[in-house]
């Protein structure tokens, strides 16, 4: 119990004091490398939403593109009306409601079927969305011109990935952490035991699509030009997924390990293999899959409890 | 070609931020010209990416290197050029960074444009935030006239949806007035950008015109069969048959209107019926096919260009191609007039100067080049530029298309 | 009579659906290995094809002598050297799933590279058999009626070793409990192998009878992999024979509403159908309840 209590602490001083540490970048680096890491908060934020739902309850959800296409779509839409910041919001919030209403009506979905609704319910916001802006409004696309700069971006992208995290572990702590995880654990179980599972799963799953809404708000910013592919490319769900996957489940933190060395690996590839980044990436997940089983997670904690803790009691500072 | 890699060199980024930049020019002038360029090599949009835009960067810097470099004449050489690409996937958001990793991380001196309109509209606000010139060459929006203004260092290369459908409908109308024809036309169109704008444009000319579009339908994108859609057009009976289409059903509308046996007198298709494949794969039924784009083969230096493109490629080029060159041999000619890498002294040359390319002679105004080709036709196998009429290597039209087979 | 047609070009678009469906069935149903880089054997069918005719001027029905060998060798070299290992060390089907999606889609992301350096990225596509055919008055074209006599003869020929011979018996009987199945002596490994083998060659044989009508490149499989998913869960996992069904079922109602309500909405309604079976059949058309 005093262990895990002085494991949390160290977790949160660890935290604050890599945000403090962040939030400083933007003072001494190039265009470049804030892109690199608004990416990296972005991909964190997805992780960590998609984990704190999908992870928990074993529901694979694809549909991350369509909650993100549609904070993309809102913020597209809204920010010639309202300033930038309640159009932020406005994403978050729609993200939440359709969320719901989807939620409601497909939660019943288990396993592979879960996954291919959510890929087809992105295909099909996709084109009924730009059916409507080509019968409506004659066109297909949208500009988004705003003064935002990139450090109010970057700093919005590092606030939403630790709100995320912090967020996702605190809902462990509580009795809503519970029920996920009993759903994920048995669903029929947790119903017997008293948990109004529905509701439950509609919740966490409509918070999780509010962040992914926000942050294709924020990073629509970054676009000049929208239009549905852009919004609904549904790489970003696998992208999501595999990061997520990669760091392992079980800790609010495993997802964004899996996601930052796999935005700095493609990075790294991208930039070393050009015209043999797809192959080499490829052969990273194989290797991975083999060579890191459980994920990331796990790996961090076996060096934690099998290298750093006999060295930091060697060192007497435990 | 020592790419830093990511993590030291972002290291590197934030030390080197507070030092003042040693510049490690020598006098002599480099000893390379780096350009870089990020496009999608992965994706949907891979295959037109690598067959009208990739294709020619990669013959270009062959080509340019063979023949010693580019002439710096500030410093009395010939310069060769080094390449750096990267793929962004299709994403707009990996392409912004990428653009700003060739600028910020490998110090490119030039950069070239991506592909696909709204890839070329992502990129153009950020290479003008740093002032690197870049002609713009794959993308048509009518949205470009407003941002010529906005935007000094994009330039926009090929013809843009008002100029490239004018041509067609005051053709139709023409032939109407000498009684040559009814006058009644059937478009589709993908639900794309590029289908949506150029039918809107496609329709405004066609009411200046006085023609008469009998039949209108859109389809997705990516649709696996369009034998409904061609079968109702047929059954309005139209002469004119316009698909606003992009290169996949560009080859399946062919190819089921000819399963269907629709005939009309007047068939044009978008992107994609200039490609060698297009041809390729319909042999001698392409004759009469008009299409979007189009070249003259006759201007000084094509002969040489298609000899160096066979032999690299192993295989013919293609009039969007050849425009994306065109803008290549512009970019070349604007720094060896200014001489060195200064940026901004090329931006202004590449705004007012008159450039000899493989797309005729033209001059870019308001940072649009001036007569791009419009409309091409397929005549004897080979394709040749029909609109505009009055452009330099202009053919007439051939009317009316041949029925297949 | 325009609805006719219509009809009856639904029936043939279904065809493909269900063609390209098939062997991802074979391998999700039987072996339980979601394959994501199904598309690329895909490709790989298609590319063989399109060398066959434009390079080597034979007909492109010949290349499946070529393709589907060597996919049906890969495919089984994947089960056994890739999938077997991970089989072995899964607690349970769910930590499975989540390896091979990974190493799977790892494939996807190798293979797509590779056959983008040897085959670069252009748009490829060839002429076959683009006769019309009419049939009671409706003009079909021909490659397009060969892809779903294809599909028909597939199904017929899984239909008859699945429900016919001992070995389609063992198949079955994985396919309902690999565990059951094991216990009373059938050899799983090998029989999941074999079926996961053959789905990859009917992978490369789907892609060689679409590619006669359907311009294709080194990047267009996933797309077939994600289509293929779709009939394969409305159909319901397993349901060998029950995916061609699915496959014109999905293609009847993209033809019929895309004519009676708008040719923009085809996609659309190919993910609405889709869904709304899922909603109320969460486990596909064609299992027992």
């Amino acid at each position: 119990m005093l262990d895990a209590l002085r494991n949390a602490r160290a977790a949160a001083a660890l935290i604050v004091i890599a945000a403090i540490a962040l939030a400083f970048v933007p003072l001494f680096s190039s265009g470049y490398v804030m892109s690199v890491f608004i990416l990296l908060f972005a991909n964190v934020a997805l992780a960590t939403a998609w984990s704190f739902f999908s992870g928990a309850t074993r529901y694979i959800s694809l549909a991350t593109a369509a909650f993100f296409g549609i904070g993309i779509y809102v913020l597209a839409i809204a920010h010639v009306y309202v300033p930038v910041p309640v159009a932020l919001i406005a994403a978050a919030i729609i993200g939440f409601l359709v969320a719901l209403v989807v939620g409601l009506s497909t939660l019943r979905l288990r396993g592979v079927y879960f996954v291919v609704f959510t890929f087809g319910l992105t295909e099909l916001i996709h084109q009924v969305l730009n059916w409507w802006e080509v019968k409506i409004n004659h066109t297909v696309s949208r500009f988004i011109f705003t003064d935002v700069s990139n450090i109010a971006i970057y700093e919005t992208l590092l606030v939403a990935a630790l709100i995320t995290i912090v967020g996702s572990w605190y809902v462990n702590q509580i009795r809503l952490g519970y029920a996920l995880r009993a759903i994920g654990e048995d669903e029929t179980v947790a119903r017997h035991a008293g948990i109004n599972t529905t509701r439950v799963k509609v919740v966490c799953f409509a918070l999780s699509a509010s962040v992914m809404a926000f942050v294709g708000a924020v990073l629509a910013l970054r676009y000049p030009y929208v239009d549905a592919s852009i919004a609904f490319n549904s790489t970003w769900s696998f992208q999501v997924l595999i990061a997520a996957l990669l760091g392992g489940g079980g800790r609010a933190w495993g997802p964004a390990i899996g996601a930052i060395p796999l935005v700095l690996l493609s990075e790294y590839l991208a930039g070393t293999f050009p015209h043999h980044f797809s192959i080499a990436l490829g052969l990273c997940f194989v290797v991975i899959v083999y060579f890191l089983p459980g994920g990331l997670t796990r790996l961090v904690l076996r060096l934690y409890h099998s290298w750093l803790v006999p060295q930091l009691k060697k060192a007497e500072v435990l | 070609m020592n790419r830093r890699k990511f993590l030291k060199g972002s290291a590197a980024a934030i030390g080197a931020a507070t030092l003042p930049t040693v510049s490690a020019q020598a006098q002599a002038g480099p000893d390379k010209i780096r350009v870089g360029y990020a496009i999608t090599q992965s994706g949907p949009l891979g295959p037109g990416a690598e067959s009208t835009v990739v294709s020619q960067y990669k013959l270009w810097n062959k080509r340019v290197n063979d023949a010693g470099g580019i002439a710096l004449k500030k410093f009395g050489k010939k310069v060769p050029i080094e390449m750096v690409s990267y793929d962004d996937q299709g994403k707009p958001d990996e392409l912004i960074k990428l653009v700003e990793r060739l600028i910020q991380q490998d110090k490119v001196d030039m950069i070239l444009s991506p592909y696909a309109t709204h890839m070329n509209l992502a990129a153009a606000p950020i290479v003008n935030k740093y002032q690197y010139p870049v002609i713009m060459t794959t993308s048509t929006t009518t949205k470009t006239y407003d941002l010529s203004k906005r935007l000094p260092y994009a330039f926009w290369q090929i013809v843009q949806p008002n100029e490239a459908t004018q041509p067609l409908a005051n053709y139709i109308g023409e032939l109407k007035k000498q009684g040559k024809l009814k006058g009644t036309v059937a478009i589709v169109h993908p639900t794309i950008e590029y289908g949506v704008e150029m039918h809107e444009a496609f329709q405004n000319a066609a009411k200046k015109a006085g023609i008469d579009v009998v039949f209108s339908k859109s389809y997705p994108f990516g649709a696996s069969d369009l034998q409904p859609v061609i079968r109702e057009a047929m059954a309005k009976n139209p002469e004119v048959f316009v698909a606003m289409s992009y290169p996949p059903d560009t080859f399946m509308l062919t190819e089921q209107m000819q399963v269907v046996g629709f005939n009309p007198q007047i068939m044009y298709v978008a992107i994609g019926g200039v490609f060698p494949t297009y041809k390729g794969k319909f042999g001698d039924k392409v004759n009469g096919i008009l299409a979007y784009g189009g070249q003259d083969k006759a201007v000084p230096g094509y002969a040489e260009y298609i000899k160096a493109h066979q032999e690299f490629h192993k295989r013919d080029s293609e009039a969007g191609a050849v425009s994306v060159y065109a803008a290549l041999e512009a970019t070349q000619q604007a720094i060896e007039t200014v001489g060195e890498i200064d940026r901004p002294k090329i931006r202004d040359v590449l705004a007012s100067a008159t450039f000899k390319t493989l797309w005729g002679e033209y001059k870019y105004v308001d940072q649009r080049c001036s007569s791009p080709w419009a409309i091409g036709q397929w005549q004897n196998g080979e394709l040749v530029g029909v609109f505009p009429a009055d452009k330099q290597g202009a053919k007439p039209v051939l009317f009316p298309k041949p029925k297949w087979s | 009579m325009v609805l006719f047609e219509v009809f009856i070009n639904g029936i043939i678009l279904g065809g493909m659906y269900g063609l390209i469906a098939l062997g991802l069935n074979l391998q999700y149903g039987v072996a339980r290995i979601l394959n994501l880089s199904y598309g690329e054997f895909f490709v790989g069918g298609a590319f063989t094809a399109f060398f066959t005719i434009m390079l080597w001027q034979y007909n492109p029905l010949l290349s499946l002598f070529i393709s589907m060998p060597i996919a049906f060798a890969m495919n089984w070299l994947i089960y056994q050297y890739l999938m077997t290992p991970l089989i072995r060390r899964a607690p349970d089907q769910d930590a499975l799933d989540a390896d091979v999606v990974l190493v799977t889609f790892g494939l996807f992301f190798v293979f797509q590279g590779l056959a983008l350096v040897y085959w670069s990225g252009d748009l490829r596509g060839y002429t076959f058999l683009s006769t019309p055919v009419n049939f009671l008055g409706a003009t079909l074209a021909m490659n397009r009626l060969l892809a779903l006599l294809g599909a028909c003869l597939i199904a017929a020929v899984l239909f008859v070793i699945l429900r016919r011979t001992r070995f389609g018996a063992a198949l079955r009987a994985i396919t309902i409990d690999p565990v059951a199945a094991g216990l009373v002596g059938i050899d799983v490994r090998r029989y999941s192998a074999l079926a996961f083998a053959a789905g990859g060659a009917l992978a490369a044989a789907s892609g060689m009878l679409v590619s006669t009508f359907i311009s294709f490149s080194a990047t267009t499989g996933v797309a077939y992999t994600l289509k293929a998913l779709i009939v394969v869960i409305m159909a319901g996992v397993g349901r060998v024979t029950g995916t061609l069904a699915a496959g014109v079922l999905l293609g009847v109602v993209e033809a019929l509403g895309g004519y009676l309500i708008d040719p923009a909405l085809t996609i659309a309604i190919n993910f609405g159908l889709f869904m709304l079976i899922l909603l109320l059949r969460p486990t596909g058309l064609f299992t027992r309840a």
